[in-house]
């Protein structure tokens, strides 16, 4: 790098949304704008090479590791920006969800090899975590690895894991140990997916989409290097990142989008003269600016304590339920056009099928009632 | 007005405390339904005494010069005694007057709790839209009628918006005026409401035009942060009353508490709970930092609809978690549900907010785009 990098914290607000406008129009491809799904990797990655070279492909990451190291506000300002613009969609769970991990819990070595490579795109990362028999019930997995001298052979199955077939590794978690609680014996694991053993297959999804996927491993061999964090000890490091996952999860970005499309679409049916559509649109604002207040207080906690507490469950059930109650009022501003399949950014189905998946993920909203009504109320354990 | 630091927050938030301990007594509470003034002589002279009525005067009239942020930490701790008054009014006056430049003397005089000004401003039960009023004001006299006025009940004068030969007027009439004629009506939780007929009352002008209209509007925008505040703090004690119950009752052999259909609802009311919380901390932080009055308005009423809703949502929940014991007035219960809905469509209900909010938000600003 030649010139350091401004303090993007610092710059007013009119300047950072500038500067970020200035940038998207200078590299984002106008065809790869306001598409309501994910392209397949090699379709995006210019967009995403072009964020990797002007070091936002990982706004959240500290700048050390290449990323900007914003604060809360300025990510969802920043957030704001990508989608107002319209940019794509990324596969972007390695920069996401398992840097921050590896930044946190990563040997020497493990933030050296991984952390440039899932910055510049070469490696394209997806999550393994669910089993047929270990949905919400997630540390009862049982994909098997095997310890022998410095490698793990692994026999198994992965299912419901997003991008799959496009990816070039999977973080998986492992059963390792079979004695003890059933959350001791797992490891994390860092998997390439061209070696010889692993098969993948598509699912298709209720849009249509192959989206997720199964992950079947066949005597597949790495080595012990490839574990994040002790072995055995996976489990902390995947709570530690379903912990970032769940402020991803709990994001108002979403909703946000769906609340411009709301808009829109309201201007241009001249619904907006109406005091029942204005109080319709209000109470979506609403409950997404009040998303948003919730989302940067738990994101301060973040980065004022490290970590996120429980209580973040909370926002995981208002934002998922608030994304799907967006999408549902979308279908019923658009009326009779609602019932039609349209195709590319017109899709206004797009969202209610986006927004399915939300409340499953991550821990279903279920599980999380569960985890507030334990864990944050101290209510009675039930059987 | 001075932002607050947080030695400042810690020191309100432990005072009022206190003073919730001594004073939060529900058999006392329930004494003093539908009489006047509503509260005790005692809470007044505490408030005066603390300081807390001279909170947000500005400093050069002896006041504190701090915020609504500062106030609402006030308004919040005050639902431990089940019910601020008389402080919401007395804000509600004092940020008027402050607002108008009012003289110092008068001001002075609300920081001691001597002079008890109460604003008389609503005239239609829908009145989050300032409309021009029907009460009117020439040649230095008032005439019209007024109602849903919060500190009627012993006040010493009356902040009386009229609409004059240039516009909106904010008059200053005295209590009592040859005139004038007060009468009491009472809210769920007991306490009184004034309305007020005025024939020909002489009053002093303290502003008008824009002066009073963007006087009117901010005070009103204030306050209602203030009951937003409150009604947080009869939110969680609600909450705190509801889970309490369900780990000590029993049924079917085990605390109700267990039942996991019984616990996702609890759930459920905590997620509102929490998102009520982060938006009124969100807001009181940015709150008094708003230069923009359109900004103010439009934060004050997101704010105080997600209060209103989710103390209806705490309230009904609350009830029915408690099962029979939710409905009887012996349960203290009882005391914030009835206070909340004293409260709920003071300063404007929600379906009113989020037109208001609309008109604020106009083709002008992109209401939609995230930004407040």
């Amino acid at each position: 790098m030649t010139d350091p990098e401004p303090d993007w914290n610092a710059m007013p607000e009119e300047d950072f949304r500038r500067m970020l406008r200035d940038f998207i129009e200078a590299e984002c491809p106008p065809e790869l704008r306001y598409y309501p799904h994910r392209f397949p990797p090699e379709v995006s990655m210019p967009w995403y090479q072009a964020l990797h070279r002007r070091n936002f492909i990982a706004p959240g990451w500290p700048v050390e590791y290449g990323g900007m190291g914003l604060r809360p506000e300025r990510h969802l300002i920043f957030i704001e920006e990508m989608e107002a613009a319209g940019t794509p969609w990324l596969h972007d769970s390695g920069v996401r969800n398992l840097g921050p991990a590896i930044i946190a819990w990563g040997t020497e070595a493990q933030k050296a090899h991984y952390l440039p490579r899932m910055h510049s795109g070469e490696h394209i990362w997806c999550q393994g975590y669910s089993e047929p028999s270990a949905g919400s019930d997630l540390a009862s997995l049982q994909c098997d690895g095997r310890i022998e001298g410095d490698r793990i052979v692994i026999n198994g199955q992965k299912i419901w894991t997003t991008s799959a077939h496009v990816a070039s590794h999977i973080f998986a978690l492992i059963r390792t140990g079979r004695t003890g609680p059933k959350q001791e014996g797992i490891s994390f694991v860092l998997i390439d997916m061209s070696l010889p053993g692993i098969t993948v297959r598509p699912i298709e999804n209720l849009s249509g989409h192959p989206d997720f996927c199964e992950v079947f491993f066949d005597n597949v061999v790495v080595s012990t290097d490839c574990i994040l964090g002790e072995p055995n000890k996976g489990w902390a490091v995947a709570r530690s990142l379903l912990g970032f996952e769940r402020i991803w999860a709990g994001s108002p970005k979403r909703a946000l989008k769906v609340l411009l499309a709301l808009r829109r679409l309201m201007e241009e049916r001249g619904l907006l003269a109406s005091d029942y559509w204005r109080d319709r649109l209000a109470q979506a604002i609403f409950d997404t600016q009040d998303a948003q207040d919730m989302y940067s207080g738990f994101a301060d906690l973040v980065r004022t304590d490290g970590k996120v507490g429980v209580e973040i469950s909370a926002l995981k059930i208002w934002s998922t339920a608030t994304f799907q109650r967006l999408s549902e009022l979308l279908l019923e501003v658009a009326g009779s056009d609602a019932v039609l399949l349209g195709d590319g950014a017109s899709d206004l189905l797009t969202p209610y099928y986006e927004s399915r998946a939300p409340t499953i993920f991550a821990g279903t909203n279920e599980v999380h009632r569960n985890i507030l009504a334990r864990s944050v109320l101290g209510l009675p354990k039930s059987d | 007005m001075a932002s607050m630091d947080a030695d400042t927050a810690a020191l309100l938030r432990e005072a009022v405390g206190k003073h919730a301990d001594r004073t939060g007594d529900g058999r006392a509470v329930r004494s003093r339904r539908n009489t006047l003034p509503g509260y005790a002589p005692e809470t007044l002279a505490a408030m005066a005494e603390q300081g807390w009525l001279a909170l947000a005067l500005p400093e050069d009239a002896g006041g504190l010069g701090l915020g609504v942020s500062a106030a609402g930490i006030l308004a919040e701790g005050l639902a431990g005694c089940f019910g601020a008054d008389p402080f919401h009014s007395l804000f509600l006056a004092g940020r008027v007057l402050t607002h108008v430049g009012a003289a110092a003397e008068l001001l002075a005089g609300l920081a001691t709790g001597e002079t008890l000004p109460a604003l008389a401003w609503q005239e239609n039960p829908q009145g989050a839209r300032l409309n021009p009023p029907a009460t009117r004001y020439s040649a230095g006299r008032v005439t019209g009628q007024k109602a849903w006025i919060v500190g009627a009940a012993g006040a010493t004068h009356f902040i009386v918006s009229a609409s004059g030969p240039d516009g909106l007027v904010l008059v200053l009439v005295e209590a009592g005026a040859s005139g004038s004629q007060l009468s009491q009506a009472f809210r769920p939780d007991g306490s009184p409401m004034g309305r007020l007929v005025l024939d020909g009352v002489p009053g002093e002008v303290l502003a008008c035009g824009e002066v009073a209209e963007s006087a009117l509007r901010a005070a009103l925008d204030e306050t209602s942060v203030l009951v937003a505040a409150e009604l947080m703090g009869h939110i969680d004690r609600m909450m705190a009353m509801v889970i309490e119950h369900m780990k000590t009752r029993r049924q079917f052999g085990r605390p109700i508490g267990a039942f996991q259909a019984l616990q996702h609802r609890a759930a459920d009311m905590f997620v509102h709970q929490r998102l009520a919380r982060a938006v009124l901390e969100a807001g009181l932080t940015r709150f008094d930092s708003l230069s923009d009055r359109v900004a103010r308005g439009m934060q004050s009423a997101r704010l105080r609809a997600r209060l209103n809703d989710t103390a209806q949502l705490v309230m009904r929940e609350s009830i029915q978690l408690f099962g029979a014991m939710g409905i009887t007035d012996e349960n203290d219960l009882s005391l914030h549900v009835k206070r909340c809905l004293s409260l709920i469509g003071w300063l404007g209900s929600s379906v009113e907010l989020r037109g208001y909010y609309m008109d604020l938000a106009g083709p002008a600003r992109q209401a939609a785009d995230g930004r407040i």
